[in-house]
């Protein structure tokens, strides 16, 4: 076969391309029901996925350049999960004398001391230091913000999270009290220790926005005078505690972050065999990704199903096509008697469903993004997830295209049907 | 030999080799500008005949010679353009495009034959005087599907008239019409052919228009005098 023989397989001449578009006019509800059922399924694939990526981001960098947390030995995912995102419980804390041990390591730039164990409406109280404010980071290297205020410097100050005053309708200067314990509903209430709220951070879509932050010191004020776990018999006026000085003896967690990521294991491998208590250093993008892999299986399941919808969008158009052919036998046998081939009956039917599919995936492409770009601040504020904007990521881009090459396969069904009535035809239909 | 445009010789054809021989034909031609009648029960081979002198169908024995080509030495898709290029269809009903306007359906031998494109360089202008001619050139921006059977088969002769081709087939193109419409049809498409100087190859049931062709034919059920009758007018 010469070299112009087999070009002409592959190249769609004009006048196919105009019949096509002719074709397709005249059919135009099918058509374009056949296009919005791409459309749809396009979208529903590119929002998925879009979200899913998105929340992965979201959830791996809910804190970022921290290289190791430190808590008392248990589970990795325990330390992580209480440190992090405020989930369960810490079963054992760690000594303040650690904390400043581990700050003599020339290795370690920082270290975030955590005090968990207290509440405020179902928000989780965080004791911790002027570190958290300097040096917590989220989604890559984005520091904490104040909206309104500044961090703590006094004994009964406080720092909401945005998600805090948003769902409190709190503002600067108000007063609040902190319960004893993490649940909702607590039957010990520090109600002798009123907080005045001295700032409010910026949104950060991570669990910072539902915490409540007071200093170290703030945490041993409050339990003053508790003994086996219960209040002081004589409650402890708010003066006198602010009068006192306090020493701090307990922590949960310690998050660090290291002068070289390179010393992260040789760290890791000294607080794990740490001397004085017992410790355990967690990685946290290794935990993270490996949290996620476990969540994972929901996303799967909703991958699988817009995939099945998208299935069955090209099995439709297939249908349509095919159940027209037998109308559309004559259209062919008229066409072969002007000199078209059988190949030209081919490009035709197959031109069709590609460019039906062709123009549903970039009508969904673009529906996908314009909805995105509408309703991004609704879905921010519901939902605490940042929709990540870019028109194409590569992985959306590879996900187009295999839904473009699978529905040239499945547009080829009907083109071959064609080709091959065509040929059995010839100029007669036999009914 | 050169006022010859289509030679058949010892053509016999049969669907399978098991199966009953459809065709054999010791030898017919068709001359240039000739117009032969062609006609002959159901199931005696017709559209068999004409897909296989159009190249649809490769011949199995014999040969095909249209304006000295050799049907049989060309590949399936240079019969194909070979068709385009050289030959015109009318077919019973149901001969336009349904999508297509009347005058994109005239224009349309020409997108696939570069030798008809080449002879008629102001095809626009061609279409609208076939359309004239016809008496449909106010139809020529309606749809296909808006006219009359009539008017339809008017404009496959249009549409086959196109381009000049040296064959037109026109297969029982006037049995969906009522006798006013059958005679005025049968004039039109022979004063045309006649302008052009097309041969024409008209196949109908209907014995009583043979009268208006050189040349009469019949295919029947006995193959081997396929070619039963072969007369002069």
């Amino acid at each position: 076969m010469s070299v112009s023989c087999f070009l002409r397989f592959f190249i769609i001449p004009k006048n196919i391309f105009y019949m096509t578009l002719q074709s397709l006019k005249n059919r135009k509800a099918t058509s374009l029901l056949t296009l919005l059922s791409i459309v749809i399924s396009t979208l529903l694939l590119l929002s998925l996925e879009k979200v899913r990526i998105s929340a992965r981001h979201s959830f791996e960098n809910t804190v970022s350049k921290v290289d190791l947390i430190v808590g008392s030995r248990t589970s990795p995912l325990q330390i992580l999960l209480y440190s992090v995102f405020r989930m369960g419980e810490p079963t054992h804390n760690i000594h303040y004398k650690t904390y400043e041990t581990l700050k003599q390591n020339p290795l370690i730039h920082f270290i975030i001391p955590i005090s968990l164990g207290d509440s405020h409406k179902g928000f989780r109280v965080v004791g911790t230091n002027e570190s958290y404010f300097e040096f917590y980071k989220f989604r890559g290297n984005q520091n904490l913000s104040f909206s309104q205020g500044q961090p703590f410097s006094e004994l009964f100050e406080v720092v909401i999270g945005a998600t805090v005053a948003e769902k409190l309708n709190y503002k600067m200067g108000d007063s609040i009290t902190l319960s004893h314990g993490a649940g909702e509903i607590s039957f010990q209430e520090h109600a002798q220790t009123p907080f005045k709220i001295i700032g409010i951070l910026n949104k950060t879509f991570t669990p910072v926005d539902q915490s409540v932050h007071i200093s170290l010191e703030a945490i041993e004020a409050i339990h003053e005078g508790w003994g086996d776990g219960g209040p002081p018999v004589h409650a402890i006026s708010a003066q006198t505690l602010l009068d006192k000085k306090f020493k701090i003896t307990q922590l949960t967690s310690l998050l660090i972050g290291l002068e070289h990521r390179t010393a992260v294991f040789k760290v890791k491998r000294e607080i794990d065999d740490f001397e004085d208590e017992p410790l355990t250093a967690v990685l946290p993008g290794v935990v993270l990704t490996d949290l996620w892999r476990n969540l994972s299986f929901v996303e799967n399941i909703l991958k699988f199903i817009s995939t099945i919808v998208f299935i069955s969008s090209l099995l439709t158009l297939t249908l349509v096509l095919l159940s027209s052919l037998n109308e559309r036998r004559r259209e062919m046998a008229i066409l072969r008697s002007l000199g078209a081939q059988p190949f030209s009956i081919f490009q035709l039917l197959f031109l069709e469903s590609t460019l039906l599919t062709g123009a549903g995936i970039i009508a969904g492409v673009l529906l996908n993004n314009l909805i995105l770009f509408l309703i991004h601040p609704f879905i921010e504020k519901t939902f605490g997830l940042s929709l990540e904007f870019q028109f194409l990521s590569s992985m959306e881009l590879q996900l187009l295209l295999w839904m473009f090459v699978f529905s040239l396969f499945t547009g080829i069904i009907p083109a071959r049907s064609a080709f091959k009535k065509s040929i059995a035809d010839g100029l007669t239909v036999r009914t | 030999m050169n006022d010859m445009l289509l030679v058949i010789r010892n053509l016999k054809f049969q669907w399978t080799p098991s199966s009953l021989q459809l065709l054999s034909i010791p030898e017919f031609h068709i001359k240039k500008g000739e117009k032969v009648f062609l006609h002959g029960p159901s199931g005696s081979g017709k559209s068999t005949f004409l897909n296989l002198i159009s190249g649809v169908l490769p011949s199995q024995s014999g040969s095909i010679h249209f304006l000295n080509t050799s049907l049989s030495s060309l590949r399936p898709y240079q019969r194909d353009l070979f068709r385009g290029d050289h030959m015109g269809f009318i077919f019973q009903q149901f001969n336009l495009i349904p999508y297509l306007s009347v005058i994109e359906n005239v224009l349309l031998p020409l997108e696939f034959s570069s030798v008809k494109k080449n002879k008629t360089p102001n095809a626009h202008i061609e279409a609208q005087r076939l359309l004239k001619t016809l008496g449909l050139s106010s139809f020529q921006n309606s749809k296909a599907t808006d006219l009359s059977v009539g008017q339809q088969q008017r404009v496959a002769v249009a549409r086959a008239l196109m381009g000049q081709p040296e064959l037109i087939i026109a297969d029982e193109p006037t049995s969906a019409l009522d006798a006013d419409h059958r005679n005025q049809f049968l004039e039109l498409i022979l004063s045309e052919t006649q302008k052009t100087n097309s041969s024409l190859l008209f196949v109908s049931h209907d014995t009583s228009l043979r009268s208006h062709f050189d040349r009469t034919l019949s295919l029947d059920e006995d193959v081997n005098q396929r070619i039963r009758t072969e007369e002069f007018l």
